[in-house]
């Protein structure tokens, strides 16, 4: 057994006043980026932008991309913060909806890709990869229950519709309509959009690079913000784990999503058991819960990213942002919640982990069926159906 | 109180021993089984810092493929 060491708590207090200088100037940089997407859009197709967006009517082409998009940067927040971004320019809800719990699966692969670093160790590998891939079971199921109904009766979408009306006051969020992030984000994309008029750019050519600008602010940002947090933040998420050990799944949930929200990625959170179940100390099951959290904590960036849209998409995109928090928690109260469903993810993770110790190249099929076959697949039936 | 009666008393007894002894073994297992993860949240900062490593494992993952084909 592994002696005590003195545990670093506090570390957090004594965290660099510069790091946090820093932290918030990057999240000022994220709200700039999500505005700077929307301002994009606007300037590129006048107010036309919802046009743009017409041929973006299948659900399952939307689960795809986000589903390929996050799996590519492996990083959720930053898929969802860009759809945020998205909506604010006029990417219709209902299409930016699956394109949320897309992110979800995309967001899998990380910790799954991270438990392969244990690949030769044999029983430490089989409770590590199952330690991963008991998310991805969990996510897949999710969409495989909620999808259909959204696209049956668009459920999602009318809760964070419902819920976006009470928080939404005059033309953007603000409280009590009162608008208090158009005077912050306006500044920069006013100076941006002057300047690429100076230099002589179309509003085509402007708004279009606007938009990429925005999309590569977010992603840095996140980028910085994470790394930051991480080092900050380790202390505190101690603090949190040692207070959920012994004390059964609630508490456990609770933790991750509190970790997610303090380093602002799932990818890390889910990453971090990775090690901890490989090591035998953790078991599945107690796990499980935390892995969850991560779902629900990662929720926080899309939130923090739909306040800073200006404009007449700013209820929008508080919508899809609220629709993802709203969708992970009923994915946790649903199927954590039945017995029935809650013992799938496990048996199924265990399941596969048991065979990819014997063959590796499972694991090669599995993340090729989960990431590339299935989505084909499903984008080429719901094309032939019409969907 | 008969024979029978007498035994089934016994064997009551012997059963309620044995769950208290297998309810005081569940607790200390709890009990090392939590200060184990005491300790190993104590390293934290050492796991952390192995969350980004899908180059490595994706590496480790090609090596261990490659032997097994």
């Amino acid at each position: 057994m592994t002696d005590v060491l003195p545990g670093r708590h506090g570390q957090t207090s004594s965290g660099s006043w510069g790091q946090w200088f820093a932290i918030a100037g990057l999240v000022y940089v994220l709200l700039v980026a999500v505005a700077t997407i929307g301002g994009g859009f606007k300037l590129a197709t006048g107010d036309q932008a919802r046009e743009l967006f017409a041929f973006a009517s299948n659900p399952i082409t939307a689960l795809v991309i986000g589903t390929i998009a996050t799996a590519l940067i492996q990083s959720s927040s930053t898929v969802t913060s860009i759809i945020v971004g998205l909506v604010a320019g006029g990417l219709p809800v209902e299409i930016a909806i699956p394109m949320v719990m897309g992110s979800n699966i995309g967001t899998t692969i990380t910790n799954t890709i991270v438990s392969l670093g244990h690949v030769r160790q044999g029983e430490e590998f089989k409770r590590a990869f199952a330690a991963a891939t008991i998310h991805d079971f969990f996510n897949v199921i999710c969409v495989i229950i909620f999808l259909p109904l959204e696209i049956m009766f668009g459920f999602l979408q009318k809760v964070g519709a419902y819920l976006a009306s009470f928080l939404v006051g005059g033309e953007n969020v603000s409280m009590g309509g009162f608008n208090f992030i158009k005077p912050l984000v306006s500044p920069p994309i006013n100076l941006a959009e002057g300047t690429l008029e100076r230099f002589g750019a179309s509003d085509v050519v402007a708004g279009i690079l606007m938009i990429f600008i925005g999309i590569g602010m977010i992603f840095l940002s996140i980028s910085f913000i994470g790394r930051l947090l991480k080092e900050l933040m380790t202390g505190r998420a101690k603090d949190i784990m040692h207070y959920a050990v012994g004390r059964g799944p609630v508490s456990g949930l609770a933790s991750g999503t509190l970790i997610t929200v303090l380093v602002q990625s799932s990818s890390t959170t889910t990453s971090l058991i990775v090690p901890l179940a490989g090591s035998g100390v953790f078991s599945l099951r107690q796990i499980y819960p935390f892995t969850l959290g991560a779902n629900i904590g990662t929720c926080i960036t899309a939130l923090l990213a739909a306040t800073a849209v200006v404009g007449g998409n700013a209820y929008f995109a508080l919508q899809v942002a609220l629709v993802h928090l709203v969708y992970n928690s009923l994915g946790v109260l649903v199927v954590y919640g039945i017995p029935f469903l809650r013992n799938i993810p496990p048996q199924l993770a265990e399941w596969l982990s048991g065979l990819a110790v014997k063959k590796k190249i499972y694991v090669a099929a599995y993340i090729g069926t989960v990431f590339f076959l299935v989505p084909s697949a499903l984008i080429a039936l719901s094309e032939t159906m019409g969907i | 109180m008969t024979d029978m009666a007498l035994q089934k008393e016994l064997l009551r007894e012997k059963i309620t021993q044995v769950e208290v002894t297998l309810a005081n073994l569940q607790d200390r297992f709890e009990m090392l089984e939590e200060e184990e993860q005491h300790n190993m949240i104590d390293h934290l900062e050492d796991y952390i810092d192995e969350v980004h490593t899908e180059a490595y494992g994706l590496k480790e993952y090609w090596t261990a493929l490659k032997t097994e084909i």
